[in-house]
């Protein structure tokens, strides 16, 4: 460094590259938000509800926060409004022409002075009478907004909830009221087919986002009045709408009361998915095991509905909770009632096989090889032996190395865009299997056994049973080559001990079986024909146990 | 016990049947040959009819008493003193079957499969096993147990539909064994066999419906009965010598001779892989009654430290008899006449005598009226 270059830097300005910010970890007093009691009411001076709004709303740097000022003729005079509304949540078209034009414009109906109005009272006789229409009020809300779903308030947290859900507020000065005009008109994704259980001969609807498009796909499918919807919201900040859904006339009181218990006793800020809920108000938090069925299907959920289970529906999530399930439901798909008995129980079974080898088959593996090699025939092991013999590792290491590729495959092609996921998946299937024989990392036979659980963990019908399975294939993997089958052994009685003591809503996880119910039933492993099928599920201790007439197939009986 | 929750007859049955089955699978039927010889199975009919008469009896004496189990009931006729008395008489007895479970098991998997490992970490698995059982409570272990018994069942029976090839009728002559004497006389110890029936004095209780308990013990002793001479007798069809065979298992020397063709080489690892499951089930039932009379009798509630503490001191004590002939003595002699006399004798003396106190002397309070100081 010669003199000059010292000057310079010492004398001149040397600009700072490095960005040294750091979120304090520690919480500073003036920092924190506590919740204000919100009980303000409607003023009457309209400047008043602005204001507040405006700060309520941080209107000012809020750049979706609509205000709009308007003059409003009524009884033949003019009087200051004001329209708050959020850009985005609101029809726009609506706004102008059911709103602003019928309480802006000058016409017959808002430049009527007197207080007495023509009302229809008799079909011969029309007569003039003093009608209630006398206040502004009545006026605006009867008269000069012709929109069918108007509530009126003068509590802020009633308006504040109906505008963050798309109303349109409108206070009107010297009125201590406010009108909430739905004119709701959001983008929204429209029914689509289900992507996650497809099937073949069902419906093809699935959920959307939208709450009540979801409720009117359960009210279609359902079509009885005794299918109450009963609304709640959770969320203290999201105010997330919440859809219980039974039937009056089947589900178990007791059942409905305690999900509604769960749901309106949860203090949360936000709830943002059907997954959130789901583990809120779930039995046992800490089980593995799915303890509510999630399903994006209409009909799966009516299906649940009407054998007498309670559905869930969130606003924002396409996806319903069933409460209660039980394991068999985990195994069971739409299209098992779509089949005929004999074909369901096929797949059934497969499915049945599949949880088993997806569980099982890895460490079954592990446990023959290390501990039990006198359950191979002489040829198998002599082939398994010679497969193995230029591998440098012990068969647990070979094993999760080959199991943790597959689920890294698994988890990269999830972020992959679609088109490249497939292939990522099959090149680094086939590609990286070969390769690690080649290079004698794993054994082929190896291979094979990874493939054929892979193969059967996708048929497992739900996606969080699948989670499971994949947990506890790692665990069995460990304890069978610390013991071999005694580990098994330990594991599948520390499991079934765990899975015996887990509740979905008060029923036992594995009912109907144990302990054990009527089998007249879809919900178990064997289903018999649907003409069989004369119960509801005796665990739900439902208000009507027959599902259908003794003999349901009256026609052959008559022919008879 | 300490639930709300109340068993069905079928899962009182299942309760006490895996009892028997462990025994089937342990040495039972080899000791009642060793006793009985080719007379083993006139001797099974015979003690069969007389533990029938016993659970009669039981239940009988029961029906004063629907909601008390033994230890309620000790503590109704002979107070404080007779309740702990009774309460370490069941805690020993059901102690020894833990022990005497887990050093079988764990010398059959050291000879078969672990000959590097240490005892204790086999004898570990046991006890982890009926350790979180037992933390998770007496529900899960009835209901794994409902899960788990066809299953042990159903193997038992297709290794005796395995070793048909094996059968020799020859075998079974003497059919009333070495002498009349030895049959019906010596054999009566041979009621050993249906220990179950210690369970029966802890299940009225915990029935949904008391009314229950009849049925449940007769359906017990007559599958009990059934099963025994089905094994027994297949052991002597096959192993005319039997006595002499220095096999641990009995059921193990039967599934040794299955063939399962080509693909299976031999499938002895399955079937006490399924019998393990049986033990850890037998097991966690015999540590939850242990558990459940020392609640009673000291009061203590902390359930899961209480289960571990136990599974730690029965760690130690099946490590501090793993000698084999000193098992073989607690086996065939400690426990045997233990179970006859304590069980069958001193309890039903106890469940009378609490019977006529009630016949005679109606106004002393049930057990429950009881104030617990």
């Amino acid at each position: 460094m010669n003199f000059k270059s010292f000057l310079s830097n010492m004398l001149n300005y040397q600009k700072n590259n490095k960005y040294n910010y750091t979120l304090s970890e520690t919480q500073v007093s003036n920092n924190i938000v506590t919740e204000e009691k919100n009980d303000k009411k409607v003023s009457e001076k309209l400047q008043d509800n602005i204001d507040y709004l405006t700060v309520k709303y941080n209107a000012l740097i809020n750049s979706d926060i609509n205000i709009r000022n308007i003059n409003i003729y009524a009884k033949g005079k003019q009087y200051s409004g004001m329209l708050f509304y959020i850009d985005g949540m609101v029809d726009s078209d609506m706004v102008n022409n059911y709103i602003l034009k019928p309480l802006m414009l000058k016409n017959k109906t808002n430049s009527e002075t007197t207080n007495d109005s023509m009302v229809v009272t008799n079909k011969d006789d029309l007569k003039k009478r003093q009608s209630n229409l006398s206040t502004l009020e009545n006026i605006i809300h009867n008269t000069l907004l012709p929109q069918n779903s108007i509530k009126t308030s003068d509590d802020f947290l009633e308006i504040i909830s109906c505008i963050n859900s798309g109303f349109t507020a409108l206070f009107v000065d010297t009125l201590s009221d406010c009108f909430c005009i739905e004119a709701k008109g959001f983008e929204k994704r429209s029914i689509e087919k289900p992507n996650n259980e497809v099937v073949i001969r069902g419906p093809q609807e699935a959920f959307v986002e939208n709450i009540r498009t979801n409720t009117s796909m359960l009210r279609r499918i359902i079509n009885n009045e005794n299918l109450v919807i009963e609304q709640c919201t959770v969320g203290k900040i999201t105010q997330t709408k919440v859809a219980v859904c039974y039937m009056s006339n089947i589900t178990n009181e007791d059942l409905v009361n305690e999900v509604k218990y769960r749901i309106n006793n949860l203090d949360i800020d936000a709830i943002t998915s059907s997954g959130n809920l789901e583990h809120l108000i779930e039995d046992d938090d800490y089980s593995i095991f799915p303890q509510l069925l999630i399903t994006e299907r209409s009909d799966r959920a009516s299906a649940n509905i009407l054998d007498g289970r309670v559905v869930v529906l969130i606003n924002g999530a396409p996806f319903a909770l069933v409460a209660p399930a039980v394991f068999i439901d985990f195994l069971s798909s739409p299209e098992d009632s779509n089949l005929k008995h004999q074909y369901s129980n096929l797949v059934r079974f497969m499915r049945s096989i599949a949880f088993i080898i997806a569980v099982f088959m890895p460490s079954f593996y592990v446990a023959v090889t290390t501990y039990h090699q006198e359950l191979i025939p002489s040829d198998l092991i002599f082939a398994i032996s010679a497969g193995r013999k230029a591998i440098p590792f012990p068969v647990i290491f070979e094993i999760l190395i080959m199991e943790v590729s597959f689920e890294l495959l698994r988890e990269a092609s999830l972020r992959i865009p679609t088109p490249m996921g497939s292939t990522v998946g099959i090149i680094g299937g086939l590609i990286l299997g070969e390769a690690a024989v080649s290079a004698s990392l794993v054994s082929p036979l190896l291979i094979i056994i990874v493939a054929i659980t892979g193969i059967c963990s996708f048929a497992i019908p739900d996606y969080s049973l699948s989670f499971a399975l994949r947990l506890f294939r790692f665990v069995y993997i460990v304890l069978a080559y610390m013991a071999g089958f005694l580990g098994l052994s330990l594991g599948i009685f520390v499991q079934l001990i765990s899975l015996c003591n887990l509740k979905s809503f008060g029923v036992s996880y594995f009912s109907p079986y144990v302990p054990s119910g009527n089998k007249d039933t879809l919900n178990k492993f064997y289903i018999n024909p649907i003409w069989q099928r004369n119960k509801r599920s005796n665990f739900l201790n439902t208000k009507k146990p027959d599902f259908e007439g003794h003999i349901s197939m009256k026609w052959k009986k008559k022919q008879k | 016990m300490n639930s709300d929750y109340k068993i069905s007859k079928l899962e009182a049955i299942f309760l006490i049947l895996i009892v028997m089955i462990n025994k089937i699978i342990l040495n039972v039927p080899k000791s009642i040959i060793r006793l009985t010889g080719t007379g083993s199975l006139v001797n099974i009919i015979f003690v069969g009819a007389l533990a029938l008469i016993l659970v009669i009896l039981i239940v009988k004496l029961f029906k004063n008493f629907p909601n008390e189990d033994i230890i309620d009931v000790s503590e109704y006729i002979g107070g404080k003193i007779l309740k702990t008395i009774v309460g370490i008489g069941y805690i020993i007895l059901f102690g020894i079957v833990i022990c005497t479970v887990i050093i079988r098991f764990t010398e059959l998997l050291k000879v078969v499969y672990f000959e590097n490992s240490p005892y204790i970490y086999i004898t570990g698995f046991f006890l982890i096993a009926i350790g979180f059982a037992n933390k998770f409570g007496f529900k899960s272990i009835i209901k794994t147990n409902f899960i788990i018994l066809p299953f042990i069942f159903a193997s038992i029976v297709f290794i005796l539909f395995g070793i048909s090839n094996y059968i020799s009728p020859s075998s079974l002559y003497p059919i009333l064994g070495n002498n009349i004497k030895n049959t019906f006389v010596d054999g009566i110890s041979n009621i050993f066999a249906f220990s179950g029936i210690a369970y029966l004095f802890f299940t009225s209780p915990l029935l949904k419906n008391k009314k229950d308990l009849k049925s449940i013990g007769i359906t017990f002793i007559i599958l009990s009965t059934l099963f025994l001479f089905i094994v027994v007798g297949a052991l002597l069809l096959v192993f005319p010598f039997i006595t002499h065979s220095e096999e641990l298992l009995s059921v193990y020397i039967l599934v040794r001779l299955v063939e399962f063709g080509e693909f299976i080489q031999r499938a002895d690892a399955l079937f006490i892989y399924l019998w393990i499951i049986s033990a850890f089930s037998y097991l966690s039932i015999a540590l939850m009654f242990i558990l459940n009379i020392f609640k009673k009798l000291t009061h203590a509630t902390e359930h899961t430290e209480l289960s571990f503490s136990l599974c730690s001191i029965i760690l130690g004590i099946t490590l501090l008899l793993k000698d084999s002939n000193l098992l073989s003595f607690i086996e065939d002699v400690i426990y045997k006449y233990y179970l006859i006399i304590f069980v069958f004798g001193i309890s039903t003396i106890i469940m009378l005598l609490a019977n006529i106190k009630k016949k005679f002397f109606k106004k002393s309070p049930a057990p429950n009226n009881q104030v617990k100081t």
